[in-house]
């Protein structure tokens, strides 16, 4: 291979990663806790009781609900519980003088009743977070695809920068600066390199409608909105006949749609036209089903004879493969030990971008340890450094707080939680601006971090129904596993922040004699 | 190398800079080759990556919505591609020949095939 290309492909990777890294940073660490996503949400509704699995009482449960509550509706959406989700989950579209799209009540699964929950995104913000930065459609999508491509090009640069690579995999030089570092980045990067490649090229698979958009519209001769209907045709109702008839139990449906997919569980029933004659009912199935997601594989049935209509779903082709993709990437079929492989893995992805934007930083401030006013530009990496990880770290943390902490009558709740999030982020950008980036910041940081996610399982205990010990008891592994992941990180970042402590008296106490020299 | 230092000098003008703690000026006009490039490689990307994807949808087998999406996946690979092509390439007028060139001559082809469909 050419030198210069190489060279080429090493500055490439060099900037295009610290000019992407520190959002990547953000998208991969919001990414990896996506996947605990239903244990997040549940351990943030502390008010959802955990129920036998008995989707044909909860199916009924919903439908007696929803015929008192939305009665009127256009459609009704009901998610009934399974094996990581213990709320049964009702939505209808809100009428249109309320500004919203969607109302949406959760259940107890086994009695039906209207539960009173606190008004929380849960997983569900890290979740949207990771791939839409909390910006409106579709600006956030387009910027993370962005970056999303970036990452990839950037992994491709360092493949071919690293000529020796399974060497280097098996070189690690601890306790040596930033050779360790640069060991790290490439063990972290290495041992996981077909997850990263796959982790990111699926993600832009996702959307890649949206990102090429001239594809579907000439392939569809003009009218792209037909793919939808080619691949997702239950999704759109027939006009409603304006004729009232009575629906036919959900339950017998449910049964039937059991007879026709053994052993199928289903994501989401959807209601077109409750109470009409053209009244349909669709039930999607689970994407966890299968590891290959199948777009739009569902079952359609007359709502009011309960017959069944047809079902939908391309099992072959492109579409096999851009659902492999697309499955890989979302992880539902993971079990419990294959989740925490990908919890894992996506934690190894966030620490190849966090030991990458370390080594940046490192190898240029070699030529100013002894200088106390290194150019701007480091200065400011290393402030968007200490801000976009520990920051970051610490931003997550005070939204965990504030889901405890928060009053529960507080208007607008799940939206205060957000904002928590951001300005604990803002703060921390502004301690790391004061601290100009060095140690001092770094073990603030984490140590505050620390003593939140240490918290955790206290304000728990003190402010709801479900703390770590009767959790624990109750076999409620959602809720006790979040918390004992908050204390297991806390003891990391407390470990990480008297380690850079040390590390920061070690280095004053070099430069003291050099200052006294001439 | 030589010619390498000429094309790609920031990383070695970053280092001498770093040496010698002096901020060696950077060339303008290394500056604004770097700023050619990175729009030769997301704008010239995108719209090589657009057409090339949009050329194999009307040009794969099978039904549209399996055509479409073989054609957007392979749009992704080959804008990952282009990028990486366009920083490889020995200078920015040549990426955005390389990147241009094929983005028309593929518009065009293109252009051409919607015309005959929709005769």
């Amino acid at each position: 291979m050419r030198e210069s290309f190489r060279q080429a492909m090493a500055w490439l990777h060099t900037w295009l990663g610290l000019t992407f890294g520190w959002l990547l940073f953000a998208m991969f660490l919001t990414g990896t806790l996506s996947y605990f996503k239903e244990e997040i949400t549940h351990w943030a509704q502390p008010e959802v009781p955990v129920r036998a699995l008995d989707t044909r009482a909860a199916l009924e449960h919903a439908q007696a609900f929803m015929q008192g509550a939305a009665s009127g509706a256009s459609s009704w959406y009901i998610m009934p519980p399974n094996e990581r989700r213990s709320g049964l989950e009702v939505m209808w579209p809100a009428p249109s003088e309320q500004g919203r799209a969607f109302i949406s009540k959760q259940l107890d699964p086994a009695t039906g009743q209207l539960l009173f929950v606190r008004e929380t995104k849960g997983g569900d913000f890290f979740y949207r977070f990771h791939y839409e930065l909390e910006l409106s459609y579709p600006f956030g999508r387009w910027i993370a695809s962005l970056a999303a491509l970036a990452m990839l090009v950037t992994m491709i640069s360092g493949i071919i920068t690293h000529k020796k690579i399974f060497k280097e995999f098996f070189t690690f030089r601890p306790g040596k600066g930033q050779r360790s570092w640069l060991d790290g980045h490439n063990a972290v990067g290495v041992l996981a390199l077909p997850f990263h490649l796959m982790i990111t090229y699926s993600g832009l698979v996702i959307f890649m409608a949206m990102l090429l958009p001239a594809t579907l519209f000439t392939v569809y001769k003009g009218a792209p909105a037909k793919f939808y209907q080619d691949v997702f045709p239950n999704a759109f109702p027939a006009p409603a006949k304006g004729e009232q008839a009575p629906m036919a139990p959900l339950s017998r449906i449910y049964d039937q749609a059991m007879a026709q997919w053994p052993g199928a569980r289903f994501a989401r029933v959807e209601v077109q036209n409750p109470g009409d004659r053209a009244a349909r009912v669709v039930f999607y199935r689970h994407a966890g089903d299968r590891i290959a997601y199948l777009p739009g594989a569902s079952l359609a049935f007359d709502g009011v004879t309960g017959q069944l209509l047809g079902s939908s779903g391309v099992d072959e082709g492109a579409l096999l493969v851009g659902g492999g993709f697309y499955g890989l990437h979302m992880g539902q079929f993971a079990n419990t030990a294959e989740r925490w492989l990908y919890f894992i893995f996506g934690l190894g992805g966030t620490a190849m971008i966090g030991t990458g934007l370390v080594l940046w930083l490192s190898k240029r401030q070699l030529k100013y340890v002894r200088d106390p006013k290194p150019p701007i530009g480091l200065r400011w990496v290393a402030t968007l450094n200490l801000a976009s990880m520990a920051g970051l770290v610490l931003a997550v943390a005070g939204f965990f707080c504030a889901n405890r902490l928060l009053p529960l009558e507080l208007a607008g709740r799940e939206d205060w939680e957000v904002q928590i999030f951001f300005f604990t982020w803002l703060a921390a950008f502004l301690h790391a601006a004061l601290r100009q980036g060095q140690r001092r910041g770094w073990v603030e940081q984490l140590s505050l971090a620390a003593a939140q996610y240490a918290a955790l399982p206290v304000l728990g205990l003190l402010f709801t129904g479900r703390g770590l010990p009767r959790a624990i008891a109750e076999g409620d592994w959602a809720t006790a596993g979040v918390d004992l992941c908050a204390l297991l990180v806390a003891l990391l970042l407390a470990w990480l922040a008297r380690k850079v402590a040390s590390r920061a008296t070690v280095q004053a106490a070099a430069l003291r004699p050099a200052r006294v020299m001439p | 190398m030589r010619m390498f230092i000429n094309r790609i000098s920031g990383l070695d003008l970053r280092l001498a800079w770093l040496i010698m703690k002096k901020p060696v000026p950077v060339p303008a006009r290394y500056r604004l080759g770097v700023l050619s490039r990175c729009l030769a490689a997301s704008l010239g990307g995108y719209a090589l990556a657009s057409a090339a994807s949009v050329l194999l949808g009307s040009l794969l087998p099978g039904a549209p919505a399996q055509a479409a999406v073989a054609a957007m996946m392979l749009g992704l690979v080959i804008y990952a591609a282009a990028v990486i092509w366009v920083f490889a390439c020995r200078s920015a007028a040549k990426a955005w020949l390389g990147i241009g060139g094929c983005a028309l001559l593929l518009g065009l082809a293109d252009l051409a095939l919607y015309r005959v469909a929709a005769v």
